[in-house]
């Protein structure tokens, strides 16, 4: 019973030094044609991952999916988003990006599929107004929360109002659930 | 646990990626790599999996094939109820599930009345779980008395087990997963590793980023994605591998790098026929419709390979290999050097390969020769293709001379052990085994066989010259084909079943390091399609030999498998118990006191060793329990370019597809990054033709016609005078280039040499 105890501490922390969710109208002067519903375009459900929404480049994914994005013209948005998966476990600047993430070659389908996915969480909760959301989602593979939530790539819905400070999760926690599997819970 | 209570205002729509979904665990669908996946369900329905990251084998990565998993649950055109082929022929019509079990046991009664138990069959595969194998296994065996039971992993892993079973008298590799840390040099030979075990690799570069000095050796007929991330690429001449085993011998002799302390205290040498006309391939001449033929081993020494290496100097293998001199000494001092650990690894290359076994045979030698076996760091480990190719096809044994736990039909002990705990009369299991695959396709062409029942598998588009084993309906066989989605096998079929697929049904299966990983039930299968064990049963029963399969309703899964782990406890091959394997992320037999064996053979790891170090291969009760080294010589492929047809050609896979593609092919994502089969070009060959990317060219073998769009200079690149074609697209069948030539000793196809002519078309 403590833990909410903290969360409402951090969030009267947050909210004193002006803080709070990341607003909709952050303007920087850049169109920005990653939004939700574009994004949910290129994953299968939350969590998959994206496939590629540029042409073939040369060169390795990581010199513009670095650390903290890339301004990319004329390729794809013409902005390249950080790489997430830098502080994943067994992930490094050396792992090989095409085993998970593929081009496209047509639009067309082999046969129809009725698959339908996990939605991508519209936002987190929040104790009330002015508290930090929690993280709506798995965090394995998703470490850097800067890839989606900072600078000039992330979505205006999702950016972050406040990326100067350098760690997320001192008040932004996980959301009940979002731990790995605990077979102990599996009958 | 987190226990916030949310505060959402009303206007806001939360939707938290877990909210109302239940996780649950399961081994991927796919290769024989086995991740561990979290399967998330909400509503009936498989909305999204993860990567589990506490699981040993992926730590949390999948391949993009593995996180696109839940598509291939939900293709619209699922089968859903049986299907049997309209009299005239033409279409099909829904009969009920009676009908059709009743329908199988009638024409499988009639077949044994009019011509035996050699004339039904079943052909299943890797993609068996534990429980659908040792259904079929037992139902057929004990049942019906037949050994005609194939699994699609003799066109798969079969050289790898001969290889193993020939020298260690047990299946499965020594070594395990751990060794992708442990390893310094990590020696591919002929394997795509980066696109075919993608997980697998990905732990190799890990280790190499942390360890520099750690190498990738990429032996290869082609240059592919894994090629790109090796340290050394040796690209060698079709079928040269033997050739570059020996001359590595060879070296490591000359060279003074034999381990004498290990081979004298564990090691004994054998030689078997060399004589190539003897021997053959397997699809010539009198050998064109069956393939008999048996190698015999004859004692030989550490002085007679000194001798019969002789031939295998540098020059000469430079020759045939096309490597040159001193790359075969890298190689050499790379097997040769005691200080770093050396690790083997090979898949289809090898194993689809005319002599396949032998080239097993080979790559465990250096192990041997070396000591380098056994140990954290140092063995060879064969990768598989199939998710339980070693759960079900080589544990359950489901292969045509096979019994549980590397049993073989052909032992009166092993045949009385198996009537024991199935509970039969002494003398029901026949001891003369079965068709070999290519064999039993061919018997089936031909009308010695009569009924044949395909699950999971897809030989139409799969097996090798695939234009020989055409077939209409009406021709007096009777096929029944259980799948979940049409494929060009259940074309030609009388009577199709909608089977449940993955999370659908209860399962278990076996992956490459000896893992066995069990996982619940999570959805509802669709329509009416049933798991495969269940249909098998049912037949079972309906022709009256239910007793074979006793068990409760509401429990059967775990009673099969306790039956089942009987026959490898006390032996070596024991199994974890299900319920121990329910609660763990797969536990790699040997497994005893519930205590996992992460390298066999080795003392300090494997419990059934009691010296205190080294290794004792306690299994090989016939050599004295000691390994055997076989003396293998080079020879050259069935089927070499010429005038005619002067272009080497060999299939494979794509990261992307899994083998036919009948489940990643209805993934959008995956068709959409990989639509249709092409085949690679050299530059230097597209420009002789006056061919680019997109251009159609005819691909001629002496067996079909082929016509696809060329790619040059892709992800993957053939040398100069040679082709590569995917085999995953059912419209253009790669196979019907293929030669149904096969390994002298396993029976495997060779999918990876044949002569083909280009032509622009």
């Amino acid at each position: 019973m403590r833990k909410p105890f903290a969360v409402a501490m951090a969030a009267i922390i947050v909210g004193l030094s002006g803080c709070g969710a990341a607003p909709n109208d952050v303007n920087l002067g850049i169109t920005i044609p990653a939004s939700l519903a574009a994004r949910s375009q290129r994953v299968a459900y939350s969590g998959a991952p994206p496939v590629i929404p540029h042409a073939r480049q040369s060169g390795k994914c990581i010199r513009c999916h670095n650390d903290v994005g890339a301004r990319t013209p004329g390729i794809g948005s013409g902005l390249a988003p950080a790489n997430p998966h830098l502080q994943t476990p067994g992930m490094s600047d050396q792992s090989r990006c095409r085993q998970c993430h593929v081009f496209s070659q047509t639009p067309e389908n082999f046969r129809d599929n009725a698959f339908v996915g996990l939605k991508l969480p519209t936002h987190g909760d929040q104790a009330f107004k002015g508290a930090p959301p929690v993280i709506p989602h798995h965090q394995f593979m998703r470490e850097n929360c800067r890839s989606c939530h900072a600078g000039e790539a992330a979505r205006p819905e999702i950016r972050c109002t406040h990326s100067e400070r350098a760690r997320c999760v001192q008040c932004h926690v996980k959301q009940s659930g979002n731990e790995g599997l605990d077979l102990a819970d599996v009958k | 646990m987190l226990s916030c209570t949310p505060g959402s205002t009303p206007t806001q729509v939360s939707r938290a990626e877990v909210e109302g979904l239940t996780w649950s665990k399961a081994p991927c669908r796919f290769c024989g790599t086995g991740c561990g996946v979290e399967v998330g369900v909400e509503d009936g329905k498989v909305l999204a999996v993860r990567g589990d990251e506490a699981s040993p084998v992926n730590r949390g990565l999948l391949c993009v094939k593995g996180y696109h998993l839940p598509g291939i649950l939900y293709g619209k055109d699922r089968l859903t109820s049986p299907l049997r082929r309209k009299a005239d022929g033409r279409g099909w019509e829904k009969i009920s599930w009676d009908d059709a079990l009743d329908l199988i046991a009638e024409k499988f009664q009639e077949t044994l009345d009019s011509d035996g138990p050699e004339a039904v069959s079943m052909y299943g595969s890797g993609q068996w779980t534990v429980f659908d194998g040792y259904a079929a296994t037992k139902w057929f065996r004990g049942g019906l008395k037949s050994n005609n039971l194939e699994p699609n992993a003799r066109l798969c892993m079969a050289s790898a087990v001969m290889g193993f079973m020939t020298q260690f008298q047990s299946d499965e590799p020594m070594g395990c997963y751990e060794d992708f840390e442990a390893g310094d040099d990590f020696i591919m030979w002929g394997n795509n590793m980066a696109e075919m075990h993608p997980v697998l690799f990905s732990r190799i570069l890990e280790n190499q980023r942390k360890n520099p000095s750690v190498r990738i050796i990429d032996i290869a007929t082609r240059w592919t994605d894994t090629s790109e991330y090796a340290d050394a690429f040796l690209q060698m001449q079709p079928g040269s591998d033997l050739a570059l085993a020996n001359g590595i011998l060879h070296l490591i002799i000359e060279n003074g790098k034999v381990d004498e302390a290990f081979v004298n205290e564990n090691v004994v040498f054998k030689r078997g026929i060399e004589d190539l006309n003897e021997i053959g391939y397997g699809c010539f001449g009198d050998q064109a419709e069956s393939y008999k033929f048996k190698d015999v081993a004859k004692d030989s020494s550490l002085e007679e390979l000194k001798t019969f290496l002789a031939d295998y100097t540098p020059d000469k293998v430079s020759e045939l290999t096309g490597l040159s001199e001193d790359q075969i000494h890298m190689l050499a001092d790379i097997y040769g050097d005691p200080n770093r650990g050396t690790v083997s690894l090979w898949c289809m290359g090898v194993n689809q390969h005319v002599r396949g076994t032998w080239m097993n045979n080979l790559i465990n030698d250096l192990h041997l020769i070396t000591g380098k076996i056994s140990r954290p760091g140092n063995n060879p480990l064969s990768l598989t293709g199939q998710p339980s190719a070693c759960g079900t096809a080589r544990e359950v044994g489901t292969l045509s001379n096979r019994l549980p736990a590397d049993m073989l039909v052909t032992v009166p002990e092993h045949r009385e052990k198996a009537e024991k705990i199935w509970g039969l009369e002494p003398g029901t299991i026949p001891e003369k085994p079965g068709y070999h695959t290519v064999d039993l396709f061919r018997a089936l062409a031909r009308g010695d066989v009569k009924t044949m029942w395909i699950q999971v598998t897809n030989p139409w588009v799969s097996l090798p010259n695939l234009t020989r084993f055409e077939r209409k309906p009406g021709d007096g066989r009777f096929i029944v084909v259980s799948d979940i989605y049409p494929t060009p096998t259940t074309e030609i079929a009388d009577l199709v079943l909608p089977s449940a697929a993955w999370v659908e049904r209860e399962g278990v299966f076996g992956n490459t390091e000896r893992r066995t990983q069990q996982w619940n039930k999570a959805v509802e299968p669709p329509g009416e399609a049933k798991e495969d064990a269940w249909q098998i049963i049912e037949v079972a029963k309906r022709m009256g030999m239910g007793d074979l399969f006793n068990y409760s309703e509401d429990n059967w899964h775990e009673e099969m498998f306790e039956e089942y782990r009987q026959f490898g406890l006390g032996i070596g091959k024991d199994l974890a118990s299900y319920e121990q394997l329910k609660q763990e992320r797969g536990l790699r037999w040997p497994v005893v006191d519930g205590k996992e064996t992460p390298y066999r053979y080795a003392a300090g790891y494997d419990p059934y060793v009691t010296k205190s170090e080294g290794v004792h291969f306690y299994k090989a009760k016939k050599f004295g329990e000691k390994a055997a080294l076989w003396l293998r010589p080079y020879h050259p492929p069935a089927e070499v370019p010429d005038d005619e047809y002067p272009y080497w050609m060999s299939t494979g896979r794509v990261l992307e597809h899994w083998h036919t593609g009948s489940m990643t092919r209805r993934v959008k994502e995956l068709h959409q990054a990989v639509p249709a089969a092409y085949v690679e070009v050299n530059r230097a060959d597209a420009d002789r033709l006056g061919v680019e990317t997109g251009t159609k060219v005819n691909v001629i073998s002496r067996r079909g016609t082929l016509t696809l769009p060329a790619v040059v200079d892709g992800r993957g690149q053939p040398p100069i005078g040679s082709l590569f074609i995917p085999f995953f697209d059912e419209a253009k069948l790669a196979n019907v280039l293929t030669l149904d030539a096969m390994d002298c000793i396993s029976k495997e196809p060779d999918y990876k040499k044949c002569a083909v002519r280009l032509e622009k078309a």
